[in-house]
């Protein structure tokens, strides 16, 4: 088999769940896989700190579930994927409401393709509203605590 | 009236002449005013050196600011922590060398108070008063009586934005064109209305003092991430007095929340101090332009991180 | 203790590797610690992540700043995939080859690893069969690195946490092997070589035997964890004593003209960056880089 084959094979193995490539050793790949997700975690945490912190002493094994199978989309796409999805469950911690409503009103996302900045719009959050205006966003009502 | 129209002029004056005559004195108060203003503004610029933390965080935002620092760096101390309802609580020793406000803010999570309208708690009350009676005998925030100065120098100006309504009414009544006469005096009256709602809170020292300090302090700036342990308290308390709340929030989320530390608090002097929001109004990262090789990337932290933070296996 | 430590390279002050003067102890430069870092007086070279170097926003002040006042700045590859089996995506390495352009490096690098297969991301590097064919991949595409850039460019042996089955080369055969077909320098990672040779079992010191200690650029020195029985190359630990001794090791044999201290996250509080910044410094005999100094 060759080298790209191999490599793919194995970089399926490890982010997407796809069988031990033949003749590795799976105890060690499995120890390399959760590292991966750890480190890809605090990767993420660093780009969606509230999301992180929201979810406090739970966000590696949350970031784990969700991300196990699928292989990153770069750390913004990954958080936003995943808060999304805690959102549609009603699962997504309030103050990573106001995180993820903060993202929205600045990048539009269609959750395939890499988001692009949004131009001009206005989102309604818990006690106010975000008015975006060629990529700036500003607040308006009584947002005290966002 | 009668003799007024007799001549066709409202007041006896022509409309061009009062026209001119008004622009000439209003532009003539205008520099006047300004010229006042600026003086009292100026302050002192001779540099200012043994500034303590808590006078550059209620310079940079007024006292809610500077409680805000004394949180940051008792945070970081491991000094304080939250209860529910945006309460503080002590949560370990008060470290040594602690500032007067410091330790006054420590009383108060020993108290258990909410961090909502600290600053105008009669425990913090006499710590904030020393730091801003410091600040204005150093001239770098203007007193009370200044700022009343500061407005009450308007006074022409508004008379002068009488004079002009007076004589468009009259000119009005006296079917005269006032066209001309409504402009001078709308540009009259914006630049009084404008100057009267931004009344500033520091001089120009002040302002001057504030930027060099940002400047020489950029590394902790939240765009930045700072490593708050590496900096530890005392940067902690600097980082908030110079950047604010979102430092806080960047510091310890979810301390932030349950506290309830106002995000977008440029402080209680509420100027128009530009909200920063985090990572999310500033610079992008991963994918926030269609063929960028963020995109897919991971390794494309905020501000340039490294490739292989958060632990648990790196290498490289 | 100091000056016969020295090698062929010569002592400090004078050119080693590469045409590369000895830089002594230096740090990888990261936004999180740039205050701490800009405290450093004696500091005369730094490294950063070459992908934190934005092309569209200007160089980090901070970092401008140290390379005003004469650091050398050496942009450190995560993402080029010079062990893939493709050829390295154009626009990467032309962001690149920009990044050290415009911090005026004297020297670049990157790792011997792959970062992407088949269309997906690792987000990590991942360790290459040591055969033939991946030699072959590895010096194709650091030619290509090597075409674009005008500098010296070296190249890091990564930590592995598994290997392959089809290796036909010793670790020390397959760098070499790549060393001397691109004439690229080295960049060894000695807590890499510290966690392979744990994790493999063997002694951690056998590849300095292996390898061209003469060609070594810099030497990356960082910390660790054990987690389920393998050792994590982490950069969010402390530096373990076994790794100094290491540093030790190897600047008893030949030391390298310049050593770092690479962190990347979890940073300690400055006092421990400056411990461990001095105990490179103790172990390679350069003199210390921090104000006290040990």
């Amino acid at each position: 088999m060759s080298l790209a084959a191999r490599q793919a094979e194995l970089v399926a193995a490890l982010t997407a769940g796809a069988p031990v490539p033949a003749g590795m050793d799976p105890v060690r790949l499995g120890i390399a896989a959760r590292a991966l997700l750890y480190k890809r975690a605090g990767e993420v945490a660093r780009r969606w700190p509230l999301l992180a912190a929201g979810l406090g002493p739970d966000w590696h094994r949350v970031f784990a579930e969700w991300a196990g199978a699928r292989p990153t989309a770069g750390s913004l796409r990954d958080g936003w994927d995943l808060a999304r999805e805690l959102q549609g469950r009603a699962a997504l911690p309030e103050i990573a409401e106001r995180e993820l409503a903060l993202v929205e009103a600045r990048w539009r996302y269609d959750g395939r393709t890499p988001p692009r900045p949004r131009r001009l719009g206005i989102r309604r959050v818990a006690d106010g509203r975000l008015l975006t205006i060629s990529g700036r966003v500003m607040v308006i009502g009584r947002s005290d605590s966002l | 009236m009668d003799q007024l129209a007799a001549t066709g002029d409202t007041w006896g004056i022509s409309g061009p002449n009062f026209l001119r005559f008004y622009i000439v004195t209003g532009v003539v108060v205008l520099l006047g005013v300004l010229l006042f203003r600026s003086r009292i503004r100026r302050g002192k610029t001779r540099s200012w050196s043994d500034q303590t933390t808590q006078e550059i965080a209620y310079l940079a935002g007024g006292p809610r600011q500077a409680v805000y620092a004394s949180i940051g760096a008792l945070r970081v101390a491991g000094a304080i922590g939250s209860l529910s309802g945006k309460r503080l609580a002590t949560s370990g020793p008060l470290p040594a060398g602690m500032s007067e406000l410091d330790q006054a803010v420590y009383q108060a999570a020993w108290q258990q108070l909410p961090t909502t309208g600290l600053e105008r708690s009669s425990l913090l009350s006499p710590a904030l008063t020393a730091v801003r009676r410091r600040l204005e005998s150093a001239r770098l925030l203007l007193s009370a009586g200044d700022r009343a100065a500061m407005r009450l120098a308007l006074l022409p100006l508004f008379a002068l934005v009488g004079v002009g309504v007076a004589r468009i009414v009259a000119g009005v009544q006296n079917n005269r064109s006032v066209t001309y006469l409504i402009l001078a005096t709308a540009v009259l009256a914006l630049f009084s209305c404008v100057m009267l709602a931004r009344t500033p809170v520091r001089t120009r020292a002040g302002n001057a003092q504030l930027f060099t300090l940002r400047r020489r302090n950029t590394h902790l700036a939240p765009s930045q991430s700072p490593s708050w342990t590496t900096y530890g308290a005392a940067g902690a308390g600097l980082g908030v007095a110079l950047f604010g709340a979102a430092s806080l929030w960047a510091m310890d989320p979810a301390f932030a929340a349950a506290t309830g530390i106002n995000r977008m608090a440029t402080g209680g002097f509420g100027d128009s101090g530009g909200v920063f929001l985090g990572n999310y109004g500033a610079s992008t990262d991963s994918g926030s332009s269609g063929g960028s090789s963020c995109s897919s990337g991971s390794s494309c932290g905020g501000g340039g991180g490294g490739g292989c933070g958060g632990g648990g296996g790196c290498g490289g | 203790m100091v000056a016969d430590k020295a090698g062929p390279a010569g002592p400090t002050g004078l050119i080693g590797a590469g045409g590369l003067p000895d830089w002594g102890v230096g740090i990888g430069w990261r936004p999180e610690i740039a205050g701490y870092i800009d405290g450093l007086p004696g500091l005369k070279f730094v490294e950063v992540v070459a992908e934190a170097i934005d092309e569209h926003l200007p160089i980090p002040a901070a970092l401008k700043a140290l390379r005003d006042r004469g650091v050398a700045v050496v942009p450190h590859g995560t993402r080029l995939s010079i062990g893939g089996a493709d050829p390295i995506e154009p626009d990467r390495l032309r962001q690149f080859v920009a990044a050290a352009h415009r911090l005026e490096a004297p020297l670049a690098s990157e790792h011997i690893a792959f970062v992407r297969a088949g269309g997906v991301e690792a987000g990590h590097l991942l360790p290459l069969p040591r055969t033939r064919e991946a030699v072959d991949a590895v010096v194709a595409n650091t030619r290509l690195v090597q075409q674009e850039l005008d500098i010296p460019f070296a190249l890091e042996p990564i930590a592995a946490i598994f290997d392959w089955p089809e290796d036909e080369l010793t670790e020390g055969q397959f760098i070499s092997e790549i060393l001397e077909r691109t004439g690229a320098l080295l960049l060894l990672d000695v807590a890499n070589v510290y966690a392979n040779a744990i994790n493999r079992g063997e002694p951690p010191s056998g590849l300095f035997d292996a390898v061209p200690l003469d060609r070594v650029a810099y030497v990356h020195v960082a910390g660790g964890s054990m987690h389920e029985g393998v050792y994590h190359d982490t950069h969010t630990d402390p530096v373990p004593p076994e790794v100094f001794d290491l540093v030790e090791a190897l600047c008893d044999r030949h030391r390298p003209p310049a050593l770092m201290l690479e962190r990347d996250g979890h940073y300690p509080p400055a006092g421990q960056l400056t411990v461990e910044l001095d105990g490179i410094a103790t172990a390679s005999g350069y003199p210390p880089v921090t104000p006290a100094g040990p």
